[in-house]
């Protein structure tokens, strides 16, 4: 009976979880450079990213591997979705300075 | 400075001059004038200033992906006014035929809009450095610069044909270019997350990188994705074939109304 109880409440704990706001990762632009650089997510997960532009400049976030690109005006904040991905890494840079501007996303598959 | 200001206005300017390039060539080939194509041009540098101006605002919308659906709708507006032109001239209404003249516009407009948008914050970006001011707006031009040559390259590549070849190969393109506007919309709102986003079906980034210069000019020929999901490969199909239907369709009630 127990078992069959915590079988249906892990069942509801993971219906719940597909249904749950994706987890955010928080990524700032400041300088020209991603902080952090390197950004830890979860594989087969869809993630929201936050950048936030701390630099009064326009930056594009931008990715070929992720297939992304999203256009930041100085002093504000995007959402860019991404996920889920496979385990891997996946760079992305500044399109505005891509000299300095680079970062890279690892997916792992327990996300630590 | 110099050489990334190249390549990012290289990148916008390929992607719409493509588009008015084609034009261009179908308006020589038709023996019309060119004027409303240049007036479309500055109409298309206006709206991607105010584009530009409202962008803060614009990305704001819609919980935070309003830059994204503005990018959708503004690559399915270019792929309806594609797709009623070639309905237009496989029926052999021509121009100077105000609807087609247009949807010769507003689909130069739409393109130059989004393109040039990004080149005037990326340039505004510099006004308080005028040291790498010069050497950003110096790139910009030369990126100009080259961009506009393929565009002129392709226009002559495109009347040196006759007329009647010349007219195929131009709703040839017209067809790629167009459907490949739908394939951009589609990966917009996957990054929107209004539409669910899958793994790669296939990855040839070993084979044309995304990253190299047949890379980027495929990319803008033809939207080309080194790892595409089966959403995007799924509309670009679609949206190439209903054009061809267009197309076929539209030559069919022309002979019935010839017979």
């Amino acid at each position: 009976m127990m078992k069959k109880l915590l079988t249906c409440i892990a069942i509801f704990m993971i219906s719940l979880n597909s249904y749950a706001a994706p987890p955010v990762f928080e990524i700032v632009i400041k300088d020209h450079l991603f902080y952090p650089d390197e950004l830890v997510i979860p594989a087969n997960t869809k993630v929201k990213l936050l950048v936030k532009n701390q630099d009064a400049t326009p930056e594009e976030f931008e990715s070929y591997e992720l297939n992304r690109e999203k256009v930041i005006p100085g002093n504000t904040q995007a959402i860019i979705f991404i996920g889920p991905l496979k385990p891997g890494v996946y760079p992305f840079f500044g399109e505005f300075f891509p000299k300095t501007a680079q970062g890279r996303i690892i997916v792992k598959e327990d996300g630590k | 400075m110099l050489l990334n200001s190249v390549i990012l206005v290289l990148r916008e300017v390929l992607e719409a001059a493509m588009v008015v390039s084609l034009f261009m060539a179908f308006t020589t080939v038709s023996q019309q004038s060119r004027r409303f194509l240049i007036k479309a041009i500055l109409l298309g540098l206006i709206a991607g200033a105010t584009y530009a101006y409202f962008l803060p605002e614009v990305s704001n919308w819609l919980e935070g992906v309003g830059q994204e659906i503005t990018n959708t709708a503004i690559h399915i507006g270019i792929y309806c006014c594609l797709t009623v032109f070639l309905w237009l001239i496989s029926r052999d209404i021509n121009l100077p035929n105000q609807l087609v003249k247009g949807m010769m516009m507003t689909a130069i407009i739409l393109a130059i809009s989004r393109e040039s948008a990004e080149i005037m914050l990326y340039i505004s970006g510099f006004r308080s450095d005028h040291f790498l001011m010069q050497s950003v707006l110096s790139g910009s031009l030369i990126g100009l610069g080259i961009g506009v040559s393929c565009g002129i390259f392709l226009y002559h590549l495109m009347i040196a044909l006759k007329p009647a070849p010349a007219a195929k190969c131009i709703c040839i393109l017209v067809v790629i270019v167009g459907s490949s506007m739908m394939s951009q919309a589609t990966q917009f709102l996957i990054q929107a997350d209004w539409l669910a986003s899958s793994n790669p079906v296939w990855d040839s980034s070993h084979l044309i990188s995304e990253h190299s210069l047949p890379g980027q000019l495929l990319y803008a020929l033809m939207a080309y994705e080194a790892t595409p999901t089966w959403s995007q490969i799924l509309v670009y199909l679609t949206s190439l074939l209903l054009m061809l239907i267009v197309i076929v369709s539209g030559r069919f009630s022309r002979s019935i109304q010839h017979d």
